[in-house]
């Protein structure tokens, strides 16, 4: 019962969290704990059960990372390196508009004691909880946009900060036949963390339906007997269907611009023959 | 008067070649065979531990240490190149150099073939060239194929049998030989990076790539922010501790927002990423690159350079000056 109500109470007070910004806009962000980053890299378990609406945050300038859920008493900061949990007044935690969150500049950080880390996780106890911060499973199978976008904060801010080529994209949205671009893709790939989200950017911007955008993510040894079939060696690769046949691939350098290789795939053979 | 015979002009002998046409065809092969053995062995010797690696990586090094056999393998091939150069087409000089070429067409011959049945990674042999040249396993077979064979099959024409042996010309190859082994053990202390390695002042950073087809990847699609701007990039392994003793250095360059932005490079796995950053709270970001992109770049770990707009301005062996001063100041 207990519990329960401390539960209820630290819920209203991460609802509560916006407001009290907006109450605070006169104090400013702390000069240093500041532009903490939404990252999809772990999940928070406490008591041993997963807690995956937890917003866990990443700042690589500090470095270290914050934790604001509903499910523990108050905020908590890590620091890495000196192994140090902290807690904050969860009034001081201001949210901003790119989704980053700012410690205020009169935040008072609480010591909680030492965090253990066990190779890329990491554990400490709050006041009894026994609290993991532990690596993510991969996101495995056929996914879509908001899937991917849901699963891994990253991706939302890199196709943000992408630009598609427009001339592209004004081709794509054209496109009548029926078309499905298949991305193999690993939610453990550095290097699909950056392609991924530009083509992801592609599909918001294309909003075409005879265009078909699918994303399929694999475990780490590719076992997949979908990605064996289709032939993949590496990831990500976007396997491109016209009319349910493969017309060609996105893959090593054609991720710089997706939509443009995509649109050479899906057009040029059109455009060639206009050409004519 | 006695009249005086005198002769204006000898009589007219025909002039014949010292040597038949087919010599002087096996005389180039030979030598042409030699020239490219000696170039192998030059890229070699200038970055021996990439050698070295790559013989424990063929499984070379089963009675003696992968080290002591690259010094014996380029003595040996040096020693043949330099005969064969120099003309001395003898049989002791001819079967060991077939046996060689042999041997090197069965090393990138069993890459390609590992590489087309999956059981290697298409970018991870760079054949016989060291890291002069990035070849695919399948470049590599018939580079070499195409390089070696014509040649060696010309050095066997025309030579001369029962001749005497040549004393000068195989004792400069013995010599040369000699010379060659000392140099590539003293070539890791030697400051050959920029001449070792693709990585040197006005090198562009997108043209440094690995792989072919599906599997070509290259630094720009990794770390396309270098594309623009002023960087420093740090290549090394995260659990070097000449590395990780500077993250405290590092850490205070990235802090600095006058200086370039800090980039570090490594072959490292997300799962060792993560663990690295509870452990050692690195303010600089980590990008995870492929140790085929990497390995064409460096000799030794860790090594560093300056980017301008996307081209290399400097190098530097180790860790760059800047966070080494930091480091020596601070301690």
């Amino acid at each position: 019962m207990k519990h329960t109500r401390s539960a209820v109470l630290a819920a209203l007070a991460l609802v509560a969290v916006p407001f009290v910004a907006l109450a605070q806009g006169a104090v400013p962000s702390d000069a240093i704990l500041r532009g903490f980053q939404p990252t999809g890299e772990f999940v928070l378990i406490v008591d041993g059960v997963p807690v995956p609406a937890a917003e866990i945050y990443q700042n690589d300038k500090v470095p270290a990372m914050f934790i604001l859920t509903s499910a523990l008493p108050s905020p908590v900061l890590l620091t890495p390196r000196t192994g140090q949990a902290e807690t904050v007044n969860l009034m001081k935690v201001s949210k901003q508009k790119d989704g980053s969150v700012d410690l205020l500049a009169d935040a008072v950080l609480s010591p909680l004691g030492q965090f253990t880390s066990e190779g890329e996780n990491v554990s400490f106890l709050f006041k009894g909880k026994k609290v993991r911060l532990n690596s993510r499973p991969a996101l495995l199978g056929v996914k879509s946009n908001a899937d991917l976008k849901g699963y891994l904060p990253e991706y939302v801010r890199n196709a943000r900060n992408y630009t598609p080529n427009a001339a592209a994209v004004a081709d794509l949205k054209k496109v009548g036949t029926p078309v499905t671009v298949r991305v193999y893709f690993g939610s453990w790939c550095p290097h699909c963390r950056q392609h991924v989200p530009l083509l992801l950017k592609v599909e918001d911007q294309v909003q075409n339906p005879k265009l078909r955008f699918e994303y399929f993510g694999l475990p780490r040894d590719f076992n997949d007997p979908e990605a064996k079939k289709a032939g993949i060696h590496s990831v990500p690769t976007g396997i491109v269907y016209v009319n349910g046949r493969e017309a060609g691939r996105i893959t090593g350098e054609g991720w710089t611009s997706p939509e443009v290789l995509l649109d050479r795939i899906v057009t040029g053979p059109a455009k060639a023959a206009k050409g004519k | 008067m006695e009249a005086i015979e005198t002769t204006t002009s000898a009589p007219a002998i025909p002039r014949t070649p010292s040597h038949p046409i087919w010599w002087w065809v096996g005389t180039f092969g030979g030598a042409f065979l030699g020239v490219v053995l000696l170039v192998a062995v030059w890229a070699k010797a200038i970055d021996p531990a990439a050698f070295v690696e790559q013989i424990h990586t063929e499984g070379l090094d089963g009675f003696l240490s992968a080290q002591a056999v690259a010094l014996i393998a380029l003595a040996v091939e040096a020693a043949f190149g330099l005969a064969l150069l120099f003309g001395v087409r003898r049989l002791w000089v001819l079967v060991p150099a077939t046996l060689l070429v042999a041997f090197f067409l069965s090393l990138t011959g069993r890459s390609w073939w590992q590489a087309a049945h999956g059981l290697r990674s298409e970018s991870a042999s760079c054949g016989c060239f060291g890291n002069l040249a990035l070849r695919t396993p399948s470049q590599a077979f018939w580079q070499d194929l195409a390089l070696l064979v014509p040649a060696l099959l010309l050095a066997w024409v025309g030579r001369e049998r029962g001749a005497r042996m040549p004393r000068l010309r195989t004792a400069v190859a013995v010599v040369g030989a000699l010379a060659v082994a000392g140099f590539a053990w003293k070539a890791p202390a030697l400051p050959l990076d920029d001449l070792a390695t693709r990585l040197r002042p006005g090198a562009v950073t997108k043209d440094f790539c690995a792989g072919a087809g599906d599997s070509r990847i290259c630094l720009d699609s990794i770390v396309p922010e270098l594309k623009t701007g002023r960087h420093l990039v740090v290549m090394a392994k995260l659990d070097d501790p000449q590395f990780t003793k500077a993250v405290d250095a590092l850490n205070r360059y990235a802090g600095e927002s006058r200086n370039p932005t800090l980039w570090v490079l490594s072959p490292i796995t997300p799962e060792e990423k993560r663990a690295f950053f509870w452990k050692w709270g690195p303010a600089f970001e980590i990008r995870e690159t492929p140790q085929e992109l990497l390995r064409p770049l460096y000799r030794r770990l860790p090594r560093s350079f300056m980017v301008e707009d996307g081209k290399v301005t400097r190098t530097f062996g180790g860790l760059p000056p800047p966070l080494t001063r930091s480091e020596r100041s601070s301690t």
